[in-house]
């Protein structure tokens, strides 16, 4: 594996020697351009849009990446509706989920700005509110521990701005300053 | 990597922390709500602030924990490393691999990696094949040095270069994402037309 990817940066740099005023190394104004390299900025700028686009929208707020058990989401469907998912390794996870796990049930997520949560057996979690911007590593992380137990790692959103987490239970309110915490709501602890 | 020794620092300084005799068991008598502060996997310090209706509590030392009581009392309770490992394995197992970066050095000019900058590669495609449907960005950047335009899609080729190896290592092509920044937001900043070759750079994010 290694080898090939070895020689791949081969192949990239052999054709790199044939222009040589490319790049870090181009010191004079550069006019024309060949069909070739016009086509190379055209798919750099659109890699650049589709991340931008996809900080705004598209992109999910996390992905699942472990899960035991019985674990599904409760998703609000068009129409005002909501549906009852099972969710798997891989699946993405939403702002407005609300993240459940069985008796036998365990999982863990990692949200786009690197956040961890995980959750032990009988617990739900909803996802509140998400967002993050991977340019300037701002956003909003708020969700709230309805039942059982959860570990959470806080990311980028808490690194730059603290006060932009929030994790609420049914009677506490926990604001973060950098960290890796537990929250236990036993069922009927209200 | 890097990560998890940092984790091992962590735990043996809390170790040392716990040769001290430990406290006595808190009585449960009815379940109630406990937040519970972890010491942060690289060691620096954190804390955070549990609020209720009527007051507020600040936890900042590694394991310190609070009891949520029914009229909204926040009481601190007895809590050490053992016993919330204990307590909490299944939440902790549960746990998503830590996300971890890395940085890739070029030759000036190039997508060619520099020497010392090789086996880092082959480190990559092992690191992230260990993440379940893993999500990795690259992001190329170009040295300050020649026309913008140029350094823009010299850093992308490069963040290429990095998607390419991953891909020969069987990460799925659509779970890895290639991006040039040219000589914005540049690692190490300069004035314009300085070579630097920190700048001449891709960084991979993993996780």
């Amino acid at each position: 594996m290694t080898r090939d990817a070895l020689q791949l940066v081969e192949s990239y740099s052999d054709r790199r020697k044939s222009r040589r005023s490319y790049g870090e190394a181009a010191t004079r104004p550069n006019f024309i351009c060949s069909g070739n390299r016009i086509a190379a900025i055209g798919i750099v700028v659109l890699m650049q849009c589709v991340g931008c686009a996809a900080a705004d929208a598209a992109d999910p707020a996390g992905t699942v990446k472990t899960a035991q058990g019985t674990f599904f989401v409760e998703r609000a469907a068009a129409g005002g509706a909501s549906a009852t998912l099972p969710l798997h390794v891989g699946d993405a996870v939403q702002e407005g989920d609300r993240l459940e796990t069985g008796q036998d049930g365990a999982a863990g997520i990692t949200l786009r700005d690197d956040s961890l949560v995980s959750l032990g057996p009988n617990s739900a979690f909803e996802l509140q509110r998400f967002s993050f911007d991977p340019s300037s590593n701002r956003g909003t992380f708020i969700g709230e521990v309805l039942r059982g137990a959860m570990m959470f790692v806080t990311g980028l959103v808490a690194r730059t701005s603290p006060s932009s987490m929030k994790i609420s239970t049914p009677t506490a309110t926990i604001g973060i300053r950098g960290t890796e915490f537990i929250v236990d709501v036993p069922a009927g602890s209200q | 990597m890097t990560v998890r020794v940092a984790l091992l620092g962590c735990f043996a300084l809390v170790l040392v922390a716990c040769a001290t005799p430990p406290p006595p068991p808190a009585p449960e008598v009815a379940p109630s709500e406990q937040i519970v502060l972890l010491p942060h996997a690289d060691g620096t310090p954190s804390s955070i602030v549990v609020q209720s209706r009527n007051s507020e509590v600040v936890l900042s030392t590694p394991y310190s924990s609070v009891e949520v009581g029914a009229g909204g009392g926040l009481k601190p309770i007895a809590a050490d490393e053992g016993s919330v490992k204990a307590r909490y394995a299944t939440e902790i197992q549960a746990l998503p691999r830590r996300p971890t970066h890395f940085q890739v050095y070029f030759e000036l000019n190039s997508t060619r990696l520099t020497r010392k900058s090789q086996p880092v590669l082959a480190e990559i495609q092992k690191e992230a094949a260990l993440y379940p449907a893993p999500e990795v960005i690259a992001i190329g950047h170009a040295d300050a040095i020649g026309q913008e335009k140029n350094n823009m899609q010299l850093s992308y080729r490069r963040a290429e270069v990095v998607r390419a190896a991953l891909i020969r290592a069987g990460i799925a092509a659509d779970r890895i994402q290639a991006v040039g920044r040219g000589t914005e937001e540049p690692l190490v900043p300069t004035p314009a037309h300085v070579p630097e070759p920190r700048n001449r750079v891709v960084v991979i994010r993993i996780r």
